[in-house]
């Protein structure tokens, strides 16, 4: 069968190249600087190999858009996907500009509360990201070719929306249920545990580098330019913590300890009589399983398992 | 008969019509089994006096030496056998390889034993033929490299493969590596290899007819499907003169009578001008066109056609190739000059035309007479490939399903072009044809596939789009960005800005400080971090300076060499035994779960061995070690694993044939 190249989808958080979101990494990295880096990433992935695949998603806290989609040899256009990424990005911008002015829809353009950037829309990218990936898959197989073990790739410079815990966690287990490889790079103040499950649960990588997004280049060049089995070979660090804590399903709080449904496992920070979720009625004794200390986490932890069954 | 080696096994009968089995050659003997039931052949080669290859059949006839008749003894057996292959190439290959051993045989002049794996560090003796070389060139190559050497006394000096398994492994590998010079006998250059197909010939079609020269009779016209097929494709006033007329009006064999005769026609005015003869001697000397009106008629309907549609012959002439387009026609139509080409153009038609365009405007159609023009569309049909043909052939065959051949009023073809404007129909931005959509695939890259892009938004557009496939995956502005979501690029202040100061074709080079980017390197990499520590700390701990910055030791240059030779062959070892080992998976078969086991007992010492290595490393050295071994383990444990499994399957040693 003929080899089909590897797959990379690109999910670029576009508050990495704001001056809000580079500079809360508290490193003087101007935007410009970190969009050549990905840049160069990206002609470097596609010269590696002209069976490889790279698709790049721009988004922020409420939009997701495909920038660029190139399907490797025997497509058209340049080898180089660095020019029609620019220009998609630079309509991106034009479209915002002159469709919408600042401010509607409702959205806020400008970071809100206290100068914190809004969470990006990682279950919407995620989403996006895998069907794609599924319809490349699809036709891949249609033309008889071997099945490649795509990845994504994070580039997350904004904080968790924890909000968007439920849908974030279903996409992480559609991932792995599909043998799509979570890896990310996270250049925010602090860790993204949206992103340290996502890639534990999938074989991926996690980086956050201290330094920020000064050498990022180096750190894509080093671990994410070759392919999963490549790279399986290959030395990397990678931290043993993994912020298992989930968001309760009544406010979309972080919590270390709370209350489980017993039928399907949603999670409340405080008793209720009812899960709001599949509405099992619970006794007057308070909650339906009262959690002890990281009762919350482990129940995560088990409804990862589950996932992947 | 344990101790021989297997060379080659094909099907076979014993004679024509006779019992089915398997032929083998081993390296000492010819052995037939048969499929089912039956006494078992086996023919020493010491005894195979000649053997001889019937021409053309897949049969052998194997002739037997005299043997020695004792009296009293036994009768003497047949003096021949016959045996039937499946193909002469299966037939071909075993004799072959006969021919090999037994010539391998009598030069070696009963030598070794055959057979047998040799001890360790002896010479490779074994049989006399293994993996298609001689004992004398397997010596070579193990003289010649020092790799194999070692690998074979591993394997082979073990016993956990034989002669015959290790010998065919590296043929199988020099044929990987060397696909032209090694056995491509079964065609097609290799699994990768794009399949060829016959594509259409180049040649302009010329009809072959015996003609009686004397009174100018077609007499027999000779037309295979294909060659029809091209002339629909090339003459579109063809196919619609043969549309309307075949075969209510008059039978296929008379239309083609008539072509043969038309085309004859053409070719005499050619000849008449091109000669220069005056009025009366052209008039002698052109072949009657008595039956040609219906060619005549219906070229002049297909250029009426095409003038009542401006525009399109322009747009199915930019669809041909460039580099064909010849675009003679087009600037030479007038007369005086460069008219050799359209020696059959009658003048007054083209007044005729003229006067008949809608508003004296004279389309842009070619001239179905031109000879540039028939060049052109030639050129055109070739490009396209069968794939022009076929769209011909389907529109036959549209015409015969509906019964009669209708008159063709407004029928599928459009005139002009036939296939190209069709083509021009389907793109109407008039964008030239790619080239490797001329249906020459082996000559060209695989077209890119037509995506459509996936909306989440709306996934019932998606659908019902996805059939007209139009849009290319590479062309992000089907993603029609912005509908439906709300575009507040909220924290893309900065990014117009940036987008503004990054040039794509001038990246900064290098991209980011070498300095930041080791530093991101050092954070994520274990392995090179301790390594710039351990040099920071230098021997006695005090930091030593650097004396390139940014340029980290290779740590393989810090490793003894024969700790590296040592890790190489290690390497080498464990990729050949697993790759036997995978070919005895599954162990469906005792030789087969014989040599699995004898393997897996390789396998096993040879774990023990990367876990002593792994565990004697220290330091920089030794997660560098550790990290080279890392392969090797993952492989050795994979094939364990299997193997435990496939005894837990099958617990007990199948019953069957070694």
């Amino acid at each position: 069968m003929a080899e089909e190249g590897d797959l990379l989808v690109v999910l670029l958080d576009l508050a990495l190249l704001s001056e809000e979101g580079v500079g809360a990494g508290g490193q003087a990295v101007a935007p410009a600087d970190v969009l050549a880096q990905l840049l160069a990433f990206a002609n470097a992935y596609t010269m590696l190999s002209s069976h490889n695949r790279l698709a790049v998603y721009a988004g922020s806290h409420d939009m997701c858009q495909l920038v660029h989609l190139g399907l490797g040899e025997g497509s058209s256009g340049s080898v180089f996907p660095a020019a029609s990424l620019h220009a998609k990005l630079g309509e991106l911008v034009r479209k915002a500009e002159g469709g919408h002015e600042p401010g509607a829809n409702g959205t806020a353009p400008h970071p809100a509360g206290g100068g914190r950037v809004q969470p990006f829309a990682l279950s919407g990218a995620l989403s996006r990201a895998l069907c794609l990936i599924h319809r490349l898959q699809q036709q891949a197989a249609a033309r008889g070719r071997v099945r490649c073990c795509p990845r994504l790739l994070v580039l997350q410079g904004s904080r968790d929306g924890s909000a968007q815990y439920i849908p974030v966690m279903n996409s992480i287990f559609s991932a792995q249920r599909a043998q799509v490889v979570i890896d990310a790079v996270v250049l925010a103040p602090e860790d993204s545990s949206f992103l340290q499950q996502a890639a534990n649960l999938t074989g991926g990588l996690y980086f956050r580098p201290p330094r920020g997004p000064g050498g990022l280049l180096g750190l894509l060049l080093a671990h994410f330019v070759t392919d999963t089995a490549t790279r399986a070979q290959m030395d990397a660090e990678q931290s043993l913590g993994v912020d298992f804590r989930a968001s309760c399903f009544c406010h979309k709080y972080v919590i270390e300890t709370g209350f489980v449904c017993s039928v399907c496992l949603s999670i409340f920070c405080q008793p209720c009589r009812a899960c709001t979720t599949c509405g099992t009625a619970f006794g007057a004794g308070g909650g339906p399983h009262r959690g002890g200390a990281g009762a919350a986490g482990h129940g995560a932890a088990h409804a990862t398992e589950d996932g992947a069954g | 008969m344990a101790h021989e080696t297997q060379l080659i096994t094909k099907r076979a009968w014993q004679g024509p019509g006779g019992p089915e089995g398997y032929l083998t050659v081993t390296n000492a003997s010819l052995r037939w089994q048969p499929a089912h039931t039956g006494p078992e052949l086996c023919i020493p080669l010491a005894s195979i006096s000649n053997q001889q290859r019937a021409k053309d059949k897949p049969l052998v006839r194997i002739a037997l030496g005299p043997a020695p008749a004792a009296p009293g003894g036994p009768p003497p057996g047949p003096t021949h056998h016959v045996f039937a292959f499946e193909s002469v190439a299966d037939r071909d290959a075993a004799l072959d390889v006969l021919t090999k051993v037994i010539a391998a045989l009598s030069a070696g002049s009963g030598g070794a034993a055959p057979g047998g794996a040799p001890g360790k560090g002896a010479a490779p003796e074994g049989p006399a033929v293994a993996g298609g070389f001689t004992r004398q060139q397997r010596q070579a190559m193990l003289a010649r490299d020092p790799d194999l050497r070692a690998l074979w006394e591993d394997l082979v000096g073990g016993g956990a493969v034989s002669e015959g398994d290790f010998w065919s492994g590296v043929a199988a590998r020099l044929a990987a590596a060397q696909p032209s010079a090694w056995g491509t006998a079964g065609g097609g250059g290799g699994p990768g290899a794009p399949r060829r197909r016959l594509g259409l010939s180049n040649i302009l079609q010329r009809v072959e007819a015996e003609v009686d020269g004397r009174h100018q009779r077609v007499l027999r016209v000779s037309l295979s499907p294909e060659q029809v097929a091209q002339i629909f494709a090339e003459q579109p006033a063809v196919l619609r003169a043969y549309r309307e007329h075949v075969p209510h009006r008059m039978a296929e064999e008379d239309f083609w009578r008539r072509y043969v005769r038309h085309e004859m026609h053409k070719e005499s005015k050619r000849k008449a001008r091109a000669e220069g003869l005056g009025p009366a001697a052209a008039a002698a000397a052109v072949v009657d066109d008595a039956g040609g009106d219906i060619f005549r008629e219906a070229a002049a309907a297909v250029a009426a056609e095409a003038a009542a549609r401006p525009g399109a012959a322009a747009a199915a002439r930019e669809a041909v190739d460039p580099s064909l387009d010849l675009g003679a026609s087009e600037g030479e139509r007038y007369t005086g000059h460069g008219t050799a080409h359209a020696a059959t153009r009658e003048p007054e038609l083209d007044s005729e035309r003229l006067a008949a365009a809608p508003g004296g405007a004279h389309g842009p159609h070619e001239d179905p007479d031109d000879l540039a023009a028939a060049l052109n569309r030639h050129g055109e049909v070739v490009l396209q490939g069968v794939e022009a043909l076929a769209r011909v052939e389907a529109q036959l065959r549209a015409a015969a399903a509906g019964g009669k051949a209708p008159p063709h009023p407004h029928g599928h073809h459009q005139g002009g072009h036939g296939g190209a404007a069709e083509g021009a129909e389907g793109a109407p931005g008039g964008r030239r044809r790619r080239r490797h959509s001329s249906g020459l695939e082996d000559l060209h890259a695989p077209p890119a596939p037509a995506l459509e892009a996936l909306r989440i938004a709306d996934p019932r557009r998606y659908f019902e789009r996805s059939g007209g496939a139009g849009a290319g995956a590479e062309h992000a502005d089907a993603m029609d960005l912005g509908l439906g979501m709300g575009l507040g690029l909220g924290p893309g202040g900065g990014l117009a800005g940036a987008l503004s100061c990054v040039d794509p074709g001038r990246l900064p080079l290098p991209p980011v400080a070498p300095a930041e980017a080791q530093a991101a390197l050092l954070e994520a990499t274990p392995l090179a971090r301790v390594q710039a520590e351990d040099e920071a700390a230098g021997p006695g701990g005090a930091p030593v300076p650097r004396a390139s910055a940014g340029a980290p030791r290779d740590p393989a240059s810090s490793l003894p060499r024969e700790t590296m030779a040592a890790l190489r062959r290690t390497a080498l070892a464990v990729n050949e035994a697993c790759r036997h080992f995978w070919r005895c998976v599954p162990p469906n078969t005792a030789a087969r779960r014989d040599k699995a086991s004898r393997l897996v007992r390789l396998l096993e010492a040879k774990r023990s061995e990367v876990e002593a290595l792994n565990d004697r490393a220290r330091g920089v050295e030794g997660r560098f070690i550790r990290q080279l071994l890392k392969p090797p383990m993952d492989m050795l444990l994979t094939a364990l694993v299997r193997w435990d499994e496939e005894l837990q399957k099958h617990p007990h040693p199948p019953h069957g044939k070694g």
